[in-house]
C-alpha cells in the first residue's frame, strides 16, 4: 500500500553499514601490525587528544617476557574490574609461567585464555574493530610480536535503579520498568520468559553513537518473515545517532509522516514479555527506557498492561470506555461547534434556548470560543510538563479554576463550552499511550475547522478521510485496522472484550504465528478431571 | 487492473451491500408507496428475492471467466478487440452512475442536512474524499467499508428501533388491497437495481477465496433485502401509504421523529451522515473500477490520473438535472435502464462465451 508521500532514494544495502564496522569491505580494512607500540600509537592517533584515553606499557612476567601495550578509556571502563581481571592476573604471579607450557596456538590465545580472568575476551585483527571496542568500554591489549590484539569487555554503565514506569503505572501487576541499561532490560525480559527459544539478536546502530540494541523474539512463535523484516530495516539504517527508541521507531516504522503511531512502545517488561508470547517482536535499545513492539494495530493503543491483571468484565468495560474516550476527545468539540452553528434543530427547544442564553453575551462565534479554549488548555498541559512537579500542580489549578472560571465570568466563553472542552481533555487522557493521545489532540484542530465550516457534513468527511488513511497504513506490513478491517473473527473478541485467561487459547490470528495455540484446550484441568469438579474443600476434618 | 489487489469474501459482501441500496435507499419507500400503496413492503421483499438472481448472474459469469483481472480475462475470452470493447462499455456504464450519485448525494445533503450550503461546495468536498480513497486502492476501499459497517449498522438499528413507537401495523393493512399487479409493478422498482451488482464481475477476480463467492453474494442479497424491506415497512407503518408517497425522503422523515428523551431529537443529520458513508463507499468503488477499466483499455499504468479526470468530468455532469424532480426521474428511469443493461443483458451476453470457452477457440 503506497501512501501519497514521496519515497526517498533506494539505498544500496551493500554500502557501508554502521551496524557493525566489521561489515566494511575487506579491502578497506586495515590489519594490525606486529609491533605493539606502533599499534598503540596508531590507536592514540585515531582516538585523538582525549583526557580520558590512557595508554600504558607493561611487561608480563612470563618466560620469555611479553611486552604489552594496554589502552582504555577511563570514563567507560570499570576500574575495579580492570584491576581484578587484567592487571593483577598479568602482573602478580607467585611463580613465573613459561609461555610454551601454556595451552594455545598463538600468543594472543595463550595470554587471553590463560592469564586474563574475564569471560569477555575477544581477538581483534583490524583497526576498526579495535576502535569500535575501545569506545564500547573495552580494554585493548596489544602484544608485541602479535598481529592480534585482545579486547576485554569491562564496560561501566552509569545506571539508575529499576523504578516503577512513569507513564504506565498499574495498581495490580509488577511495578518494574525498563531502564536505560540494555543488559538490565534484557534481564528483565528474560526473567519473565525462561525459555531457550527466547532470542536476543544484537545490533549496533549509529555511525557516531554506535548504540547497541537487541531484536527480541521467541523462535517457534514469531513469524520468521516478521523477524527478517525487522532485521532488514535495522540493518539498512545509515544515520549518525540513534539516541532513543523513539528515533529508531521513526526510522523503521512504515509511515513515519503520519500522526498515527504504527509501532507500540512500553516501559513495562511484563507487557513486553506478553507481547513476545503473542508472537510479536520487541526491540530494545541502549540508553532507552522503553521497548518497541511491532507490529501494532489501532486497538493496541487502547490497551494497557493492567488489562491482563484485572477481571475480564472490568477490562472489557475499560476498553470500551477508552475507545469511547478517544472518540469523544477527537469529535466532541467539533460536534459542539457543528450543532451550535449549523444544526440547532437537533436540540430540543429548551436546551437550545438555554445554550443560546448562555452564549448570549459571548462576543465570539462558537468556533473561536472552542478553538481558543483548546489552545489555552494545550498551553496549560505543556507548561505543566515543563515545570517541576510541585509547581506543575499549581499550573493545573490556575488553568482549570482561574482561567476557566474567569473566562466564564468575563463572558468570554459560555459555561457549557467549558464543560465540553473539559470532557474532551479528560477523555484524551484516558487514551493510554502518549503518542496516540498526541495524535488525537493534534487532529482535534482540523476536525474543529471542518465542523465550523461544514457542520456534521464536514465532520463526516473528516472522519471518512481519517478512517481511509488508517485503513491504508500498515505496521510492519500488517494492516493497521486489523482485526476489524480486514476482519479476523477469532481475534475480534479480544478487541473490546478481553477473553478470560483460560479461554484465550489462540494467539492473535493476524500475526500468523508459527505456533498458533497459546495453551492447552482445557486450562482449568482441575475442574474436568472428575476428582473434585466443584472444588469443594472440607475444612472441618470430618 | 493488470495487478490484483486482494479482498476477502467478507469484504466482497460489504462492497456489494454498500453498492446496491444506496442509489434508491432514501426514496424507495416513497416510490413503492406510490405504486403499491400499503403493499409496498411486499414489492421490496419480492424484488429483493428476484434481485438475488440478478446478482447471481454476474457472479456466475465472473466465476466462469478465465483467471486474472477482468480486462485480461475478457481479452482471453473474447479476443483483444472485443475484450477491450466490453471493458470500455462497462466503464462507460459505470461512469454514468458517478455524476448521478454525486447529484443524488448533493441534493439529499442539501435537503436533509446543509440547506444553505451551495451544492458545488458539497460536491467538491465529496470528490476530494472519494479521490483520497480511490488513490489508496481497492483494499483500502474494502477495509473502509468494513471499518464503517458496525457504525452504519448501529445507526440503522437505532433509527429503526427509535421509530418503533411511531409505527402501527394497522397502517400496513389491507394486505393485497389493490391486488397482485401493483406489487409486481413495485418489484420492477427494486429488482433492476441489483444490476449494479455487476461490480462483482470486476471484484471476484480479486477475491482471495473464490469458493466463498456464492456465500458472499447470498448474504449480501439477504442484507440488501432486509434494508429495502426494513425501510419500506418502517416508513409505511409510521406514516401510512399516502403520506409516505408524498414525502421526498420518507426515511429521513423517520429519522427526524426519533428522539433521545428531551436531549437530542431530529436525528436526520446523523442518518444523513450514515448515508453519506454508504454513498461515499459506493461512488469510490465506481470511480476506482471505471478508472481501472479505462486504464486497461488505454494501456495506462496509472489509473489514479484517470480517476481524477473521471471525478472532474462528473462534477459538471452532476449539475445537468435542473431540479429535484429530474433527479428522481433519472434515479428511477435512467439508472434503472443502465442497471438492467449492465447487470442483466451484459452478463447474459457473456455467459454463453464462458461455457463455450471463448471466441478465441
Amino acid at each position: 500500500m503506497r501512501l501519497p508521500f514521496p519515497r526517498r532514494r533506494k539505498k544500496q544495502l551493500e554500502d557501508f553499514s554502521p551496524l557493525d564496522l566489521s561489515q566494511q569491505n575487506a579491502q578497506q580494512r586495515v590489519k594490525l601490525k606486529t609491533s605493539a607500540k606502533a599499534n598503540a600509537e596508531r590507536l592514540q592517533e585515531l582516538v585523538g587528544k582525549n583526557a580520558d584515553f590512557h595508554l600504558r606499557e607493561l611487561v608480563i612476567p612470563t618466560s620469555p617476557q611479553v611486552v604489552a601495550q594496554i589502552c582504555f578509556i577511563e570514563t567507560l571502563t570499570d576500574s575495579n574490574l580492570f584491576d581484578r581481571q587484567i592487571l593483577r592476573p598479568l602482573l602478580e604471579r607467585e611463580k613465573q609461567l613459561t609461555l610454551k607450557e601454556l595451552p594455545g596456538d598463538t600468543l594472543s590465545k595463550k595470554i587471553g585464555s590463560n592469564l586474563i580472568h574475564s569471560a569477555k575476551v575477544r581477538e581483534l585483527k583490524y583497526e576498526d574493530e579495535v576502535l569500535s571496542n575501545i569506545f564500547y568500554g573495552g580494554v585493548i591489549i596489544f602484544l608485541e610480536g602479535s598481529e592480534i590484539a585482545l579486547a576485554v569487555g569491562l564496560k561501566r554503565v552509569p545506571e539508575r535503579g529499576i523504578t516503577e514506569p512513569q507513564d504506565e503505572a498499574a495498581r495490580r501487576g509488577p511495578h518494574q520498568g525498563f531502564t536505560e541499561c540494555l543488559s538490565s532490560n534484557m534481564a528483565l525480559v528474560r526473567m519473565r520468559l525462561k525459555t531457550g527459544k527466547l532470542r536476543f539478536e544484537s545490533f549496533r546502530v549509529g555511525r557516531l553513537s554506535k548504540t547497541d540494541g537487541a531484536v527480541v523474539y521467541i523462535e517457534g512463535i514469531a513469524n520468521p518473515a516478521l523477524v527478517e523484516e525487522a532485521r532488514r530495516r535495522i540493518r539498512s539504517l545509515d544515520v549518525d545517532m540513534v539516541e532513543d527508541n523513539s528515533i529508531l521507531e521513526m526510522l523503521i516504522q512504515d509511515h513515519p509522516k503520519m500522526v498515527f503511531p504504527t509501532t507500540f512502545y512500553t516501559e513495562r517488561p511484563d507487557l513486553a514479555a506478553s507481547s513476545l508470547a503473542e508472537g510479536r517482536i520487541a526491540i530494545l535499545l541502549e540508553n532507552s527506557p522503553t521497548c518497541l513492539i511491532v507490529p501494532a494495530n489501532f486497538y493496541d493503543f487502547f490497551k494497557t498492561a493492567e488489562d491482563n491483571y484485572l477481571r475480564w468484565p472490568f477490562t472489557a468495560f475499560l476498553r470500551v470506555a477508552r475507545i469511547l474516550a478517544g472518540l469523544i476527545a477527537l469529535w466532541a468539540p467539533a460536534i459542539y461547534i457543528a450543532i451550535t452553528t449549523f444544526h440547532h434543530e437537533m436540540l430540543p427547544t429548551p436546551l437550545a434556548l438555554s445554550i443560546a442564553a448562555a452564549r448570549e453575551n459571548v462576543p465570539f462565534p462558537a468556533f473561536l470560543e472552542v478553538f481558543s479554549m483548546e489552545l489555552v488548555l494545550e498551553l496549560v498541559f505543556e507548561a505543566g510538563v515543563r515545570l517541576p512537579s510541585p509547581v506543575g500542580q499549581t499550573i493545573g489549578i490556575v488553568g482549570a479554576v482561574v482561567l476557566g472560571q474567569a473566562a466564564v465570568s468575563a463572558q468570554l466563553v459560555s459555561p457549557i463550552l467549558v464543560i465540553v472542552v473539559a470532557i474532551s481533555a479528560i477523555a484524551s487522557f484516558m487514551v493510554p499511550l502518549y503518542v496516540r493521545e498526541q495524535g488525537v489532540r493534534l487532529l482535534r484542530f482540523p476536525v474543529m475547522i471542518l465542523g465550523a465550516t461544514m457542520g456534521l457534513y464536514g465532520i463526516m468527511a473528516g472522519m471518512a478521510a481519517i478512517v481511509a488513511v488508517q485503513c491504508a497504513i500498515t505496521s510492519f506490513g500488517q494492516p493497521y485496522m486489523t482485526p476489524l478491517a480486514p476482519l479476523w473473527p477469532g481475534t475480534l473478541q479480544d478487541l473490546l472484550f478481553r477473553s478470560s485467561h483460560w479461554q484465550a487459547d489462540a494467539r492473535p490470528g493476524w500475526l500468523r504465528t508459527v505456533d498458533r495455540r497459546r495453551q492447552a484446550e482445557i486450562v482449568r484441568d482441575w475442574e474436568k478431571d472428575g476428582a473434585n469438579p466443584d472444588g469443594e474443600v472440607d475444612l472441618s476434618g470430618e | 487492473m493488470r495487478t490484483l489487489e486482494k479482498i476477502d469474501p467478507g469484504q466482497l459482501m460489504l462492497l456489494v451491500m454498500f453498492t446496491v441500496p444506496s442509489t434508491i435507499q432514501l426514496t424507495l419507500p416513497r416510490m413503492l408507496a406510490k405504486v403499491a400503496q400499503e403493499s409496498g413492503w411486499m414489492s421490496a421483499l419480492l424484488g429483493s428475492v428476484l434481485g438475488f438472481f440478478v446478482l447471481a448472474l454476474s457472479a456466475l459469469v465472473a466465476l466462469r471467466l478465465p483467471p486474472g483481472p477482468l480486462p485480461t480475462a475478457l481479452e482471453a475470452l473474447l479476443g483483444k478487440f472485443w475484450g477491450k470493447a466490453v471493458c470500455l462499455f462497462l466503464a462507460v456504464c459505470l461512469f454514468s452512475y458517478i455524476p448521478l450519485m454525486h447529484r443524488i448525494f448533493g441534493t439529499a445533503i442539501n435537503v436533509g442536512m446543509m440547506p444553505f450550503t451551495p451544492l458545488s461546495v458539497l460536491l467538491i468536498i465529496f470528490s476530494i474524499n472519494i479521490f483520497l480513497l480511490v488513490y489508496l486502492g481497492l483494499e483500502t476501499i474494502a477495509r473502509s467499508a468494513q471499518a464503517f459497517f458496525p457504525v452504519l449498522l448501529l445507526f440503522f438499528l437505532f433509527v429503526v428501533i427509535g421509530a418503533l413507537p411511531l409505527m402501527s401495523l394497522q397502517r400496513l393493512k389491507p394486505f393485497f388491497g389493490n391486488g397482485l399487479w401493483p406489487i409486481i409493478q413495485g418489484t420492477s422498482l427494486v429488482t433492476p437495481y441489483f444490476g449494479e451488482g455487476v461490480i462483482v464481475l470486476a471484484l471476484i477476480p480479486s477475491l482471495s477465496d473464490q469458493k466463498k463467492a456464492w456465500r458472499s453474494i447470498g448474504l449480501a442479497s439477504f442484507f440488501i433485502g432486509l434494508v429495502f424491506t426494513g425501510v419500506t415497512v418502517a416508513s409505511l407503518a409510521a406514516f401510512g401509504a399516502t403520506w409516505t408517497a408524498s414525502v421526498p425522503y420518507p426515511v429521513l422523515r423517520l429519522a427526524r421523529n426519533v428522539a433521545i428523551g428531551r436531549f437530542i431529537h431530529r436525528f436526520e443529520p446523523f442518518f444523513m451522515a450514515v448515508w453519506y458513508i454508504s454513498v461515499y463507499i459506493k461512488t469510490s468503488l465506481l470511480v476506482f473500477l471505471t478508472g481501472k477499466l479505462l486504464a486497461a483499455v488505454f494501456n495506462q499504468e496509472n489509473y489514479r490520473l484517470l480517476c481524477a479526470i473521471i471525478l472532474i468530468l462528473a462534477f459538471p455532469l452532476a449539475f445537468l438535472p435542473p431540479d429535484q424532480l429530474s433527479v428522481f426521474h433519472l434515479q428511477f428511469g435512467f439508472a434503472k435502464v443502465v442497471s438492467i443493461v449492465v447487470g442483466v443483458v451484459l452478463p447474459l451476453v457473456l455467459l454463453p462465451f464462458t461455457f463455450k470457452g471463448g471466441v478465441q477457440k
